[in-house]
């Protein structure tokens, strides 16, 4: 028999306030590969920070440990981690199953953990639990199941990797007797069928009886002991406790998970959880669904919107094309429209002509005649110039002089601009204001070079566009 | 009966959700991917366009002093792009002029070597009636403010003084000299002079560069005249004429006679695109038709050569600085030869005459590049297109037109190409691209390999003016007036990558723009060679 566990002089001192306190003092020990080796003591004698060190879940302050020719104390904690994940299975006393968790998926945890494939961590944990009586139960939560229940699934999550060495922290504690010889049976035929070592620390003989070698521990230090002698029953008990497993519970069917228990909070509480998120996903990606589809409406309204504007403030162009007086203080008048884009055609309605003169300060409504603009109409404006005629009638007995002898006149046109002839969807309105200076028909051009002056000869225009302003 | 799944949730189960909710996110998140929701740039026959995107600048453009003159503000101010604060600025109102429409402007060199520490620079004054072109409410000349002090057209000699953080004005060279002018002033590639011209008075003036209270010199100066074929006005340039360039003489006094608005033949300027308006009768004034528009001279980067540009006549005039006479007649109009001789026809005074079969359109702003082997000038109002000339060779008389930048967009009398400038590399030309109100004018920058339109910033602001480029190669800052009332600022990109960088805010209309050059090399980019 080939020793799979070496411990030589392991040693592990707790400080406390009186003094430290030898936990394991020197304790030297080995372990074959098929041996079942329980380790016996009172509360407090040291049994489970030896297991703890023997499963490197504490470091020793000295000594050696070697698990299967390897130096553990000599490898870093990951190696240290995978190595113990792979080849050592523990079953405490508590069963620290994960409440969330089927018990399929507590037992298939391990292997999940390591990377493995989940599919061959699932048919390993199946395999387990049904060699354990728990084919039913596999979507149980631990919650629903009973003390030797949970143990199994425990013992099967331990089992997951098939370890070298199975740890055992009295695994026979809190439970009832018929629980703890569930599980005693199941210790037995490992003992027997699997092939594996097993070191159990416990204090009760039912679990030493099973055992190849029992240790006694006391105060840190390991001595041999007795093999305890079995009680009476076990065999006859093991016996008929074979095929009595806990049954199934009726009805219940392995892909049919219990219900959870209404007063375990934890249950509906990750449902809660899980509800939450996603509820929060499918709003949220709604949300940003709707928001898009919104942005894009926007963004082909704007789009319109931005391309009548462009039309209104790139394409087209206004501006007063002549000013001619015809006697008597009338003006006959022409604004000019054109579109400067030849590739693009475009429509305007209007423009609705307004007219005013700037006396002391203030513009005074001028009134143009019937005709004047053409505020009704949509026309498409063309490259080539197209002429709105407007005529009004000005001789104000007051007037300011900019430049002496000229009225100042503003014309406001308004216009809406739209791509298409029936103007329907976003239209843009544009307003401008076309200034001149008109020469006083009452006036001669003499009379304006004088008051001006300007020198005899020299041009008197009778209206000036003025800069844009 | 409860539905056995939602009651019990699984760890699988659990993450199943989970990962369902982080794929909708995901999902959700690759919406703002999808396409067809952004405007901000595409692309038009190849060329990139982008809307101008009003935002701050958030960068430092540089240790540059930016000058800008305020137009009716009557003033100038200097902001510092590092900061982008205001480093000074001078009001002509305060030294007794009633009417000052600070027009354009151009800087010298620093002799220090940084601006910071001080430098000087000529800012000219349009003549005060133009004030009433705008419309304004204005009771300016019933208060007998564009009177003797109102003329305008003066020349002023600005400095900076470094230590004081002051500018004083240092003199009024259109007193010292008696010659008013009021629109470009372009100093010589070498620091040591300076021109300026003036449209309304058809003269150019070729000045010596003074320092502190030292007095300016003229070195010569020019009038243009125009002899049309026809005697309607409408008909004045288009059926062609012949250009008499005068060299002027002073009086007695060593005094010229051209201060104030004394010599204007129009009573206001012809405003950007107003060319036609002086054929159709609209611009009052003396002697119209025989108006050539002499509007500014610029120089070549190389030193020895101007250009003395006739907005009216299509073309200018190339001037030898070393012996200040014409050499030859550069015509930008398509279909009309490129390089016409002059001819010397007196010589007391000095006169010169070369004879056009007719003008199809007015030329306005010009520029050469860097090296000084190409030269471009604006076709304004019919043709709509920038003449391209090769100016490589050392004999005017040798430079020849190769090509014209169109653009389809270029139709009619808008949009036209106005103010030019180049990239400090010379690689890109740039152009703003006036539309008349109420549109928002354009930039474009233009290939110097193929002369070809590389991109388009659309939308940039109302009037777009002059450029300029820091002399790092970094940025070109684009000037925009309003019209001189409404909206006005700086648009900037970058020269190399042409990314947009933002607005500047400039007050009071800004019609012009220069930096401040710290070296005499820098000179050729600044306003010397562009206008």
């Amino acid at each position: 028999m080939n020793p799979v566990l070496r411990a030589h002089n392991l040693s592990r001192v707790y400080p406390t306030r009186r003094g430290t306190v030898a936990a394991v003092d020197g304790v030297s020990l080995e372990i074959g590969n098929t041996e079942f080796v329980a380790v016996c003591g009172r509360s407090g004698s040291g049994k489970s920070t030896l297991m703890a060190l023997l499963g490197t879940l504490a470091r020793p302050d000295q000594g050696a440990l070697e698990l299967e020719g390897t130096d553990l104390l000599s490898l870093s904690p990951g190696k240290l981690s995978r190595l113990r994940a792979k080849r050592i299975g523990f079953l405490l006393q508590t069963n620290s199953l994960l409440p969330g968790l089927t018990a399929l998926d507590n037992a298939a945890l391990p292997g999940i953990l390591a990377g493995e494939n989940p599919d061959s961590s699932y048919d390993r944990a199946r395999q387990w639990l049904t060699r354990l009586g728990m084919e039913g139960r596999w979507d149980a939560f631990p919650q629903e199941l009973s003390g030797g229940q949970q143990r199994r699934v425990a013992l099967a999550r331990a089992l997951q990797h098939s370890p070298a060495l199975l740890l055992l922290d009295e695994p026979t504690s809190n439970l009832d007797p018929r629980a703890e010889e569930e599980i005693l049976h199941l210790l037995r035929e490992l003992r027997d069928e699997r092939k594996i070592a097993i070191f159990a620390v416990t204090h009760g003989d039912n679990l030493a009886s099973l055992a190849d070698r029992v240790l006694q521990m006391s105060a840190g230090r390991l001595t041999e002991g007795a093999v305890p002698r079995a009680p009476a029953k076990r065999s006859e008990h093991a016996a008929v406790l074979v095929p009595v497993f806990e049954a199934v519970p009726a009805g219940l069917a392995p892909s049919a998970p219990t219900a959870a228990p209404e007063s375990d909070w934890r249950g509906p509480l990750s449902f809660f959880f899980a509800t939450l998120v996603l509820g929060i996903s499918l709003v949220f990606g709604f949300d940003r669904v709707v928001a898009w589809t919104q942005s894009r409406q926007l963004w082909a309204r704007e789009e319109k919107k931005r391309v009548a504007e462009e039309i209104a403030f790139r394409h087209l162009r206004a501006d007063m094309e002549s000013v001619q007086a015809k006697g008597q203080g009338r003006v006959e008048a022409d604004l000019f429209l054109q579109n400067y884009d030849p590739t693009r055609t475009f429509f305007i309605l209007g423009p609705s002509l307004r007219a005013f003169y700037q006396a002391d300060g203030r513009w005074e409504p001028i009134p143009l005649e019937d005709g004047s603009g053409n505020a009704e109409t949509i026309r498409e404006v063309l490259p080539t110039k197209t002429l709105v005629p407007l005529a009004f009638t000005l001789l104000p007995a007051k007037y300011d002089e900019l430049i002496r002898g000229y009225f100042h006149i503003r014309f406001t046109g308004t216009m809406v601009v739209s791509e298409t002839r029936d103007a329907t969807g976003d239209l843009f309105e544009r307003q401008d204001d076309y200034y001149i200076y008109l020469k006083d028909p009452r006036l001669t051009d003499d009379q304006v070079r004088q008051r001006n002056g300007w020198k005899p000869g020299s041009v008197v225009p009778p209206w000036m566009a003025m800069p844009s302003h | 009966m409860q539905n056995p799944h939602l009651s019990k949730i699984s760890r699988r189960r659990f993450f199943y959700y989970g990962f369902a909710g982080l794929a909708g996110l995901t999902g959700a998140g690759l919406t703002r991917y999808l396409p067809g929701t952004s405007w901000a740039a595409k692309t038009e026959d190849g060329i990139m366009v982008e809307d101008a995107v009003y935002q701050g600048i958030r960068e430092s453009l540089g240790k540059y002093i930016y000058l800008t003159p305020q137009k009716l503000g009557g003033g100038t101010h200097a902001v510092d792009l590092g900061t982008q604060k205001t480093l000074s600025w001078i009001s002509y109102w305060n030294y007794g002029d009633s009417c000052p429409i600070s027009h354009h402007l151009a800087a010298f060199y620093a002799d220090s070597g940084d601006p910071y520490k001080g430098f000087e620079f000529i800012n000219s004054t349009q003549g005060g009636d133009n004030v009433l072109m705008y419309g304004l409410k204005t009771r300016i000349k019933e208060n007998g403010m564009l009177g003797k002090h109102g003329m305008g057209n003066n020349i002023y000699r600005v400095g900076y003084d470094g230590k004081t953080g002051q500018m004083e004005l240092l003199e009024n060279i259109a007193e010292t000299t008696g010659i008013g002018l009021g629109v470009h002033t372009v100093p010589f590639p070498d620091g040591n002079g300076f021109a300026c011209g003036d449209g309304q008075k058809d003269v150019v003036g070729f000045f010596s560069r003074a320092r502190g209270q030292d007095k300016t010199k003229v070195l010569t100066a020019f009038r243009g005249d125009w002899a049309p074929n026809s005697k309607t006005l409408a008909d004045t340039w288009t059926k062609g004429g012949t250009i008499r360039l005068t060299r002027l003489a002073p009086g007695k006094d060593g005094k010229y006679d051209y201060f104030g608005t004394k010599g204007n033949k129009i009573n206001y300027e012809m405003a950007p695109m107003a060319e036609l308006l002086v054929e159709r009768g609209q611009t009052p004034g003396d002697s119209p038709h025989t108006l050539t528009g002499l509007d500014f001279c610029l120089h070549d980067p190389r030193n020895r050569y101007s250009i003395a540009a006739l907005r009216m006549c299509g073309g200018g005039f190339v001037i030898d600085r070393t012996t200040m006479e014409p050499i030859c007649y550069l015509m930008a109009n398509e279909g009309l030869a490129d390089n016409w001789p002059v001819k010397k026809v007196s010589g007391n005074p000095d006169a010169w005459e070369v004879t056009l079969p007719s003008v199809g359109n007015p030329i306005h702003e010009t520029g050469f590049n860097p090296s000084g082997n190409h030269l471009v000038m604006m076709n304004n109002l019919r043709a709509n297109n920038v003449a391209v000339f090769d100016s490589s060779s050392d004999d005017p008389r040798a430079w020849k037109r190769v090509t014209f930048v169109k653009d389809k967009e270029w139709v009619g009398e808008y949009p036209s190409p106005f103010h030019v400038n180049f990239s400090i590399d010379g690689s890109k030309c740039f152009f703003t691209v006036l539309r008349p109100k109420p549109m928002k004018s354009d930039v474009y920058v233009v290939s110097t390999k193929d002369w070809k339109v590389m991109k388009k910033f659309r939308n940039v602001g109302v009037d777009t003016q002059t450029t300029a480029t820091t002399y790092d190669g970094k940025y070109a800052l684009i000037i925009f007036s309003g019209f001189q009332r409404m909206e006005s600022g700086a648009f900037v990109f970058r020269q190399d990558t042409l990314e947009q960088v933002g607005y500047m805010p400039n007050f009071g209309g800004h019609h012009d723009c220069v930096i401040v050059p710290s070296k005499v090399e820098e000179m050729k980019f600044s306003r010397s060679c562009t206008v």
